[in-house]
């Protein structure tokens, strides 16, 4: 794992965290404003369940909060706040969950729209049916797309961010963003070219 | 499909992709006011030296496992029988990575990087394969035309182009797939590769904590610096006190 090169002076959030560490709060509420909604979206875009993303983006706050004294200046602001998101959420993969949850989580699922025979604007199909390729997207390959799109981060600094290393996060973009080009294309049968050969 | 699973890749990383923009359409989610005040409230209170929230929860131990069971690495790489590109792939494991000295693992790297080069040739014949159709076959065919003789060896030869062509696009497909597989694959190897004790937070600081007593500094400054990387929110010291107790 290799630390990604970043000018520390440069990181305007990482100076707004290290002045909250030394007890201004108004630089917290800045920090806060800038990143909740890409944060928010990070947790909901994943768990497709609100409650439940409320739960874990409140949890990654009262993180950063709890260890402000402590924080240092290792890494891009965003990187070890999404850190410690990608950490909250694996633990959440990793318990074992109630059926309540589980129901929960299968209700919160949004409805097939693109099978709506409603739904007959072509964008608002193509829309439709890129959320359900997103859906589909395995979970490793899910965040590394979302990431992406809320956090502006690097592959670097995603890698570093999920603790894996840069060809990886590499291999999942890639499978993930082959896997929602496919959203735009027309509904034309495929060929098994797999299975002929 | 030409384009290269790469370029694709490449133009979305680049912004000259749909897919961000479509992203970004998706309804624009927002935390609740009520949840933003009182995050932002917990923070005041910590600044203010009261307990930040009372819904904050004491550090829990991280339970990962304590041995990562990798059994899923099975290379099934080659479809088909294209014995002339694409020869026999890496054996599938038979045991867990983590029963297998570093040795093997290393072994298993070296393989994989050989595949991934393999891959790289697969779509370097089809490359080849595709021109061969398009520079070598059919201009053959068009001169036939032009000659005016052996019609139906010219219909032959076009309709050898054209699968010739649809080959080359099928293998070139392939070979990218296969390379961003063994890609991945290596990947994850590196990862296993990686020692053991990093695979849970507890294994880690028991580490930390040996280099310590041994004064391996070097060592020592390292996994402190990685572990902080994995862990951001933890406090090592206040951990590693913790792990004792």
């Amino acid at each position: 794992m290799a630390l990604v090169s970043f000018q520390k002076t440069a990181d305007k959030d990482a100076q707004l965290m290290l002045a909250y560490a030394g007890g201004d709060s108004r630089a917290f509420e800045v920090l806060y404003q800038k990143h909740k909604d890409a944060l928010f979206r990070f947790f909901l875009r994943q768990c497709g369940n609100r409650a439940l993303a409320e739960e874990l983006y409140q949890e990654v706050w009262l993180r950063v909060i709890r260890v402000r004294e402590s924080y240092q200046q290792t890494a891009k602001f965003t990187t070890w706040l999404y850190r410690i998101a990608h950490n909250i959420l694996i633990d959440h993969y990793r318990k074992p969950q109630t059926e309540t949850e589980e129901d929960a989580e299968t209700e919160s699922i949004p409805d097939n729209a693109a099978n709506d025979p409603e739904v007959i604007l072509s964008g608002q199909e193509k829309i439709e049916r890129f959320r359900i390729q997103l859906q589909n997207l395995p979970r490793e390959q899910f965040e590394v797309f979302v990431l992406k799109e809320e956090s502006g981060l690097s592959i670097e600094e995603i890698a570093l961010t999920v603790g894996e290393n840069k060809e990886a996060v590499k291999s999942r973009l890639r499978y993930a963003v082959k896997k929602l080009r496919q959203a735009f294309q027309e509904e034309e049968p495929k060929e098994n070219i797999i299975g002929e050969l | 499909m030409k384009e290269s699973e790469d370029k694709i890749l490449q133009e979305y990383l680049d912004g000259s992709d749909k897919l961000s923009a479509t992203y970004q359409s998706l309804q624009d989610e927002k935390p609740p006011a009520a949840l933003d005040e009182s995050i932002l409230l917990a923070a005041r209170e910590s600044v203010a030296g009261k307990a930040a929230s009372k819904k904050i929860i004491p550090v829990q131990a991280y339970s990962i496992a304590a041995s990562v069971c990798v059994a899923v690495l099975v290379v099934s790489l080659f479809i088909g029988n294209e014995s002339d590109l694409i020869r026999d792939g890496v054996e599938p494991l038979s045991i867990p990575v983590s029963d297998m000295p570093a040795a093997e693992i290393q072994n298993l790297q070296i393989e994989s990087s050989d595949t991934l080069q393999e891959s790289d040739l697969i779509g370097a014949g089809a490359t080849n394969n595709t021109t061969l159709a398009e520079t070598v076959l059919a201009p053959q065919a068009a001169e036939s035309v032009q000659t005016g003789t052996a019609i139906l060896a010219i219909d032959e030869v076009l309709e050898a182009a054209d699968v010739a062509a649809a080959r080359a696009l099928q293998l070139e497909e392939i070979g990218s797939a296969q390379r961003a597989e063994v890609s991945e694959q290596f990947a994850e190897l590196e990862a296993l590769a990686q020692p053991d004790y990093r695979q849970s937070m507890d294994t880690w600081l028991a580490e930390i904590q040996r280099l310590t007593t041994t004064g391996n500094d070097v060592e020592l400054e390292e996994e402190q610096r990685l572990f902080v990387q994995a862990y951001p929110d933890i406090d090592i010291d206040a951990a590693l006190a913790e792990l004792q107790n």
